[in-house]
């Protein structure tokens, strides 16, 4: 890349308007060497093998060091000011993966030839092309086959959608059947996770499961080994990167701040969709949105959920689908949601002891019935406030419809779940789902 | 009975015979012996007239500073060269009483000098040369700092290195000589810079850190903040060059040339093998680390600036180890050091062969007679045609202006080598960490005004076409022009305007380097009476013994597919 393009680049950067950013520097200052640009310490390694090296300088000025290695498949060098190539030959002259930092910020942008990747103000990847128009269409190509990805891979990405583009395949954009564009995505994987170290102050636990992090003896080394840094060899949620220009001091605080700030938006939302005021009016909140898709997601889990308890109950389920479809479908564009949203939400503590804990509906739904609302690990992160009122209404809806046929003693054959004899059933004992709720309470506080 | 007619003679008279036969021996013993010893040991006398300070007389170290530095002059009773005069003060028929050396065959001679196949371009300035020498002088006059006499390395960035030093006295040597300036400012910018040299903090007591701070003369590192990296062996070298055509050709500035140099200590710079070493910090222990420093081209250029000085850079000198690669017919010839194993790269660019071609005329540094179209330093010369070549055939073959130096350039990264040959690749442009960047790839000013002045060729006429014109009038001559077509590298140097400076003077003087008059030198004399120069490594004055060899290598007869 020419030094012409990248001012091209730095001024891109500049223009994206990310969050914690210097105000925009003229071009021309950026073409001048500065130190104060220097962000990264080169003599952290990204990952096992990497080296810092002494650049040959022959001038007056310069970055005195770099860094080089090999990671996921692509060979890589940077610059204490960010600046990085990624590519699959060590000469980095081919299929290069290019990253320039915005002077004096963490905030980054790889880019190959027109697509460009970057982390959005809430952390997210986010992909641009330069040449995409609506109705575009994207298809990763492997050489054999080809797999068609949705548009919203040009939205901020999730887990799965990153993943998928990680695979280090082709994206090819298709319009009307034409191939507009062919991007080669070797070293995407590497280049993104290279984004979140920097926007992590070359924090290793910014870095994705299975990252070949070395076992430094440095300073970096002990810091792993404490809680308050090492969350652990799962992949963390992205949402818990700390923002640019914030301190590192405290990385799992903040996270867990943020968590927090995010179940309250959610809890707050939820009470206001369950004021009868509100029913009607649109919404003005932009998260609100944001909550609807996996509002209708809750539903129809919910609505999933009382189908198998149907089936349980050997009832036609049909019979009460109807009903709850038009419910939903009513719910969608005011969002009155609410009592779904319960329903699902102990449709699925249901579904957590019967799937995970083993018991049975009856036992399960007993004990759902004298713990009041608990979270499970399936909504520890999204966990909503305890609203006794909705609680106990869904309860006794779930109650009339599982309790009443399992315990009818009219029924000449009453209906038992699968792998559960009527004695196993009769002889629960009222104290042990006692015992297990305080279980779950001692392990589950929040 | 005795019988008649005989006498019978006494005992007597046979004791005094032997007696008489017995003196007579002696004295012959006596007289031989006499004049044997007298023989031998007026013979002696003749053996061992040892004067003192004479051939024979095993000079104390006290007085090894006395005797002069030997030279081709002085041992093959030839006339050493002149001191050119100014343009403004040559005669009009100046050039046509050259010896251009056309009538002599290209090749090795006996004594493995060096007769190129072209011939270097002479002649007075023409105008828009003179504009050139101009607008380049006229970097120095608006990027010089007034307070320390350093002029700045990259336009208003206030850093240099000796390297960059070394080019402003190039700079301001030629626009003393092609006479854009007169001696009273010539006096003031040299005295004011020789003292601030002299004044610098050096790098752990040793030599001149590799940057300091222009407005300050602070060392700093290479984000120009307070601190030290270490030297360079080669950007002392290329200094040393330049302090002993400034001495030589201005004696009157010798005693503070000298008095700079005695400030610095030189014995981690050459290590008994003859190799030079530059010094760098260690990151992790903060201490001291020497390593060797230079590869083909600029090593030899620098281990001439210190021989110059009396040093014996034995090992610097040579060429090997060096390996060549066949690229358009020419053998170009690279450091065979592996960049693997030794972490440095084996950059081949045309730089330092004009360096060497313009300042010291391919010459060793003990040669001060030889005519300037018979090299002395035979293989550098060869090299170089070699340099040439390759550059003019790429030209021939692809279309693609060639002429390739490391060079600046706006932005990250800043610096580049845009290399003829490097790490396996020909035509390589190059980050300093080792990225590939062909969109760097431009003809550099200084390298096509070097050729140009070096090479009096067709090919050289197009460079010179497409540099000249290749400046800004507020700043100076522009570093280069892209080949790629993205237009000038908009940075403004003082090596660039120091190095084209060096090409218009060297047309109009021929070779930099003037012979050295005096008889001896302060720098060979000072601290007789202590051990200082023991500890500092200081030279004595070099003698026959000590000149580095001339040596040749195989010529290429034919182009190599």
């Amino acid at each position: 890349m020419s030094t012409l393009s990248k001012i091209f680049l730095l001024a891109t950067v500049s223009l994206m308007g990310l969050p914690g950013q210097v105000p925009a520097q003229a071009t021309n200052e950026t073409s001048e060497f500065t130190p104060e640009n220097a962000i990264l310490d080169t003599s952290i390694p990204l990952a096992i093998g990497a080296r810092e090296a002494r650049q040959e300088l022959r001038t007056s000025f310069g970055w005195p060091t770099f860094q080089e290695g090999l990671v996921e498949g692509v060979y890589f060098r940077f610059d204490p000011d960010g600046y990085a190539r990624f590519a699959p030959t060590p000469r980095l002259d081919t299929d290069v993966f290019e990253v320039l930092c915005r002077p004096r910020t963490y905030s980054c942008l790889g880019r190959k030839d027109d697509l460009s990747v970057f982390l959005d103000p809430s952390k997210l990847l986010k992909l641009e092309h330069a040449n995409v128009l609506p109705g575009d269409t994207f298809f990763l190509v492997d050489g054999i086959s080809e797999i068609q990805v949705p548009e919203r891979i040009m939205q901020p990405l999730d887990l799965a959608m990153e993943n998928i583009l990680s695979a280090g395949n082709e994206l090819v954009i298709r319009r009307g059947g034409t191939e507009v564009d062919r991007v080669s995505l070797t070293g995407f994987h590497a280049v993104t996770s290279y984004l979140r170290w920097v926007d992590a102050r070359q924090d290793y636990s910014a870095l994705p499961r299975g990252w070949p992090v070395p076992n430094s003896a440095g300073a970096e080394a002990a810091i792993l080994t404490q809680t308050e840094a090492w969350r652990g060899p799962q992949q963390q949620p992205i949402t818990g990167f700390s923002p640019a220009g914030t301190p590192q001091t405290a990385p799992v605080e903040t996270e867990v701040a943020e968590v927090r700030g995010e179940l309250n938006v959610l809890r707050q939302l939820l009470l206001e969709r369950e004021q009868p005021a509100t029913l009607q009016q649109p919404s003005t909140n932009p998260q609100l949105t944001q909550t609807e898709p996996s509002l209708l997601e809750l539903e129809a889990a919910a609505e999933q959920l009382r189908k198998q308890i149907m089936q349980i109950r050997g009832e036609d389920a049909h019979s009460v689908a109807p009903i709850q479809s038009a419910s939903v479908q009513s719910t969608v564009p005011v969002a009155p949601i609410s009592p779904p949203s319960q329903a699902k939400q102990m449709a699925q503590r249901l579904e957590y002891l019967m799937t995970e804990i083993g018991l049975d509906a009856r036992t399960a739904l007993m004990l759902l019935d004298g713990q009041g609302v608990t979270p499970t690990p399936v909504a520890g992160a999204i966990a909503a406030p305890q609203e006794p009122d909705v609680v106990s209404q869904i309860l006794q809806e779930l109650e009339a419809e599982v309790a009443i046929p399992t315990i009818d003693p009219a029924s000449p054959t009453p209906t038992v779940p699968i792998g559960r004899s009527d004695t196993d059933m009769m002889a629960v004992n009222p104290d042990e789902y006692r015992l297990l709720s305080e279980y779950f309470k001692s392990v589950m506080p929040q | 009975m005795q019988k008649p007619g005989k006498t019978r003679k006494s005992g007597a008279t046979g004791v005094a015979g032997l007696a008489v036969v017995l003196c007579l021996f002696a004295a012959t013993a006596y007289g031989v012996g006499s004049a044997a010893r007298g023989i031998f040991l007026a013979q002696e006398e003749e053996i061992n007239p040892i004067i003192a300070g004479g051939d024979l007389d095993d000079l104390p170290a006290l007085m090894r500073g006395n005797i002069p530095a030997i030279t081709t002059s002085m041992v093959r009773q030839e006339i050493p060269r002149t001191k050119p005069p100014r343009m403004c003060e040559m005669p009009d028929d100046y050039f046509a009483k050259l010896d251009r050396g056309f009538d002599r065959p290209a090749g090795y001679t006996n004594r493995n000098e060096y007769v190129r196949k072209y011939r270097d371009r002479r002649g007075f300035l023409n105008e828009r040369e003179l504009r050139a020498a101009k607008v380049a002088w006229h970097y120095f006059e608006k990027f010089t700092q007034e307070t320390t006499g350093l002029a700045n390395s990259v336009g208003n960035y206030p850093s240099t290195t000796l390297w960059d030093t070394a080019s402003y006295m190039a700079g301001v040597v030629a626009a003393y000589e092609l006479c854009l300036i007169e001696k009273p400012e010539f006096d003031r910018r040299l005295t004011l810079l020789l003292t601030t040299i002299k004044g610098l903090d050096l790098f752990r007591k040793e030599l001149p850190n590799k940057v300091y701070h222009t407005k300050t003369g602070e060392k700093v590192d290479y984000t120009n903040k307070a601190g030290e990296i270490g030297f360079s062996a080669l950007d002392i070298g290329r200094f040393l060059v330049w302090m002993r055509i400034i001495k030589n050709r201005y004696p009157y500035l010798g005693n503070t040339v000298d008095s700079v140099l005695l400030k610095w200590d030189f014995h981690n710079a050459i290590g008994p093998d003859g190799l030079l070493y530059g010094a760098y910090v260690d990151k992790e222990t903060n201490e001291t680390v020497y390593a060797q420093e230079g590869r083909l081209g600029y090593e030899e250029y620098a281990a001439k600036g210190f021989a110059l000085w009396g040093f014996r850079p034995l090992l610097a000198h040579r060429a090997e180890p060096f390996l060549t690669a066949s690229i358009y017919g020419i053998q170009v010839p690279y450091d065979g050091r592996d960049p693997r194993i030794f972490h440095s790269q084996n950059y081949v660019v045309t730089e330092s062969y004009l360096q060497d071609g313009l300042e010291l005329g391919f010459d060793l540094p003990h040669d001060d007679s030889s005519p300037e179209w018979l090299h002395s330093d035979g293989w550098r010369a060869e090299f170089a045609d070699r340099i040439y070549e390759v550059q003019e055939n790429r030209w021939r073959r692809t279309g693609f202006m060639t002429a390739r130096s490391e060079h600046n350039v706006k932005g990250p990264p800043y610096f580049t080598y845009d290399t003829i040959f490097s790490d396996g690749y020909p035509w390589n442009t190059v980050t300093p960490r080792g990225d590939y960047v062909p969109d760097h790839a431009a003809v550099a000013a200084k390298a096509a005004l070097g050729l140009w002045a070096l090479w009096e060729t067709e090919y050289t006429d197009v460079l010179y076409d497409a540099i000249i014109e290749l400046y800004d009038p507020e700043n100076g001559m522009y570093e280069g022009l892209y080949e790629r077509g993205q237009g000038r590298v908009a940075i403004y140097t003082a090596n660039n305007n120091g190095i084209i400076l060096t090409s218009l003077l060297h047309k109009v003087q021929g070779t930099i380097l003037t012979p050295y008059f005096g008889d001896t030198e302060v720098w060979y004399t000072a601290f007789r009476d202590q051990d200082v120069r023991q500890r500092r490594g200081y030279p004595d004055p070099p003698q026959q013994d000590d000149w580095l060899p001339a040596l040749r290598h195989s010529i290429q007869k034919e182009a190599d597919f």
